[in-house]
């Protein structure tokens, strides 16, 4: 079972996070160059501050006509105090003070006012960091000019910052986040869309089945360089099934060369009259049998689901039971036959009967004389070989697996392969000294 | 009786040729397919034992090949595919029995006169199974040699037991045997005539026994020596 905790993450999640990772890099490079750009350049700070100060002192004009002409906004309290560090005169060309709070420091830092002040001013009132200046801006107010001007003697509410957070909020952080959403989102979409063709063949090469030569990953509208992995992985099974194939002739064809001088040995036995050439002969069909079922293991390697047909598994035990019983017989043993109304299934006649047939050798095999052995076919899809000498020495249900390759050899993993092939499963349900039954369970829908 | 072996081994040639000699029949041996055929263009046979690898073709070729030709003897197959469906496609391709390799001697001979029998019913020798024989010449049955006396209804099951010995007689088969005597069959006819003849092959103490194989039919078997 696979650990999805432990499985790798997707491409999507690992192009996010290096377009993200990037991103920020990218960000952290711009910030120190927008940093710098202003940190060092002393007058246009200034002006940056002179100009978001008298913008915020302008909005005491807002909805004024029927009151006093001025009101401090709430949020400018810096500008309220007599004597502080941030100083403010707000005038109109004819020289009629609106607002101040200046003492004498007024006439040091802000001009004079007989002079017309320019538009914008700004000016150092002293070196180093924060800043220290004085400057003044004209806005026009219901039609009339009014100049604002400021001095900030010691910037301790931090304007500075501000102005600098203020320009990287707009010049850095806004346009970069909209140029992430949108390279990310399109990129993001990109891969998902030219990943769609490779979801559907990892879903269908998830269903192919190798045993079936006509399963194949279908290329049609997909990617050339996806196509070119479907068609990889295509030939790849190709390979596997040539090789298949050409295991099972190898095998079937040794298996089959070997039969002929054995039916000789058998030939040339039967005319030596002699104990000893009877324990050869039945040396000789011990040999023969695992032959059969190296052979069944030929055809099981590459057996093709292609080539399931229905099954009555009824007829099947029935044929099985007739052609076994005198063997079973001649051993010493009985076998008897129930229906109970088995049904069909999709599967391999040849194989199935390979299967059936090696439970009921190993019950003969595996049980003292006189053992009474019963093929039950149903009731369901199911075949049950049982026997009352239950020579096992194990708790009832044993798993198959547990089952070691000494009790039954090469005929259990025979039946296991045959039923994994079918989609089914074998069951064992021992009752030491009384009963084993051996079942072959289908997991299919009965035809 | 003249048969016809076509098998490519010379070895098993030689060995199958010894053993249907000893059963009294002639047997001419070809190594190939066209061999074959030309045999039977200019040779009546009454059976033909053919191997399906031979080296100039699938011996079920051949098969299709001699029926399509007119060849109507019986053929048996002998081969070393057992698989389920090359016995289905022998049989179906004209074959009417199928032997798989390694098999002995007695088992190919008591193939041979069961088809035999089918082809001519003529064919006037006894079938005998362990002290127990049949004259199909005069119907007559036979324990250690004595005529068994038994009601027809019994000795009509016997032959068929005896026809199939060393295989399971389907009991439907039986029951269709017992039809033939005009009664309605009764649910147990059949388990009835077989516990008669148990009980009357008893007191001959043959190396016989018919076996119930419950579900499926009876199975007339000789004992192992040993068993």
């Amino acid at each position: 079972m696979v650990d999805r905790s432990a499985r790798s993450p997707t491409l999507i999640r690992i192009i996010t996070l290096r377009i993200a990772l990037f991103a920020a890099l990218a960000m952290a490079v711009q910030a120190a160059l927008v940093f710098a750009d202003y940190y060092f350049d002393n007058e246009q700070l200034a002006t940056l501050m002179i100009e978001r100060e008298t913008g915020k002192l302008s909005k005491g004009f807002e909805r004024r006509h029927d009151e006093a002409p001025y009101k401090l906004p709430h949020d400018l309290d810096r500008y309220g105090v007599q004597g502080g560090v941030y100083i403010t005169r707000i005038r109109t060309p004819t020289g009629q003070i609106l607002y101040t709070n200046c003492d004498a420091r007024c006439d040091n830092h802000l001009l004079p006012h007989e002079v017309n002040p320019p538009d914008l001013w700004s000016r150092m009132l002293s070196d180093g960091k924060p800043l220290a200046v004085a400057g003044g801006k004209t806005y026009e107010v219901y039609g009339d000019k009014i100049f604002i001007e400021i001095a900030i003697l010691h910037d301790s509410d931090g304007i500075m910052w501000a102005v600098i957070g203020r320009e990287f909020a707009d010049h850095l952080a806004t346009p970069m986040a909209i140029m992430l959403l949108f390279v990310l989102g399109g990129t993001l979409l990109s891969i998902r869309q030219a990943l769609r063709p490779v979801a559907k063949a990892a879903q269908e090469a998830g269903h192919l089945d190798p045993l079936d030569p006509s399963h194949l990953i279908n290329q049609t509208s997909m990617p050339r360089e996806i196509a070119d992995l479907a068609a990889a992985v295509n030939r790849s099974l190709a390979r596997i099934g040539a090789l298949m194939k050409s295991q099972r002739l190898f095998t079937t064809a040794v298996a089959h060369e070997i039969r002929t001088p054995l039916a000789m040995m058998k030939l040339e036995l039967g005319n030596i009259d002699h104990p000893r050439a009877r324990k050869m002969e039945a040396d000789l069909d011990a040999l023969a049998g695992f032959i059969g079922q190296i052979t069944a293991l030929g055809r099981l390697e590459s057996a093709d689901r292609a080539v399931f047909r229905p099954v009555d598994l009824a007829k099947l035990a029935d044929w099985v039971v007739t052609n076994i019983a005198p063997l079973v017989y001649d051993l010493n043993h009985t076998i008897a036959y129930s229906n109970l109304g088995a049904g069909s299934v999709e599967g391999h006649a040849s194989l199935l009967e390979d299967a059936l047939r090696n439970l009921i050798e190993n019950a003969v095999k595996h049980t003292p004389e006189g053992a009474a052995i019963e093929v039950i076919a149903g009731p369901g899809p199911r075949l049950t070989v049982r026997d009352d000498a239950g020579v096992f020495d194990a708790p009832a249900q044993v798993p198959f697996g547990d089952l070691k390759a000494d009790h039954m050899g090469i005929g259990l993993e025979i039946v296991r392969r045959i039923m994994a092939l079918h989609k089914g499963r074998l069951e064992i349900e021992v009752e030491p000294g009384h009963l084993t039954a051996v079942t072959l369970l289908f997991d299919q829908d009965e035809l | 009786m003249r048969l016809l072996l076509v098998e490519d081994s010379a070895r098993l040639r030689d060995l199958l040729t010894e053993s249907v000699h000893k059963a009294g029949w002639r047997l001419d041996s070809a190594a190939t397919a066209g061999a074959a055929l030309l045999a039977t263009q200019t040779v009546s046979y009454d059976l033909a034992l053919v191997d399906l690898g031979l080296p100039d073709g699938d011996g079920l070729d051949l098969i299709r090949e001699l029926r399509r030709e007119g060849f109507t003897a019986p053929i048996l197959v002998i081969t070393a595919r057992g698989s389920i469906e090359d016995r289905v496609a022998a049989l179906d391709g004209g074959a009417d029995d199928y032997l798989v390799k390694p098999f002995n001697h007695i088992e190919l001979l008591a193939r041979c006169r069961a088809l035999l029998r089918r082809r001519a019913p003529h064919y006037i020798e006894a079938i005998v199974v362990g002290g127990l024989s049949f004259d199909p010449t005069n119907g007559v049955v036979a324990a250690g040699g004595e005529p068994l006396a038994v009601a027809p209804r019994e000795r009509s099951v016997l032959e068929l037991l005896i026809r199939n010995a060393g295989r399971v007689t389907p009991k439907q088969l039986i029951e269709s045997k017992l039809s033939e005597f005009g009664d309605d069959i009764s649910t147990n006819a059949v388990e009835l005539a077989i516990s008669r003849l148990r009980r009357r092959l008893a007191s001959f103490d043959l190396p016989i026994s018919i076996e119930t194989i419950r579900g499926i039919g009876y199975l007339l078997r000789e004992k192992r020596q040993n068993g």
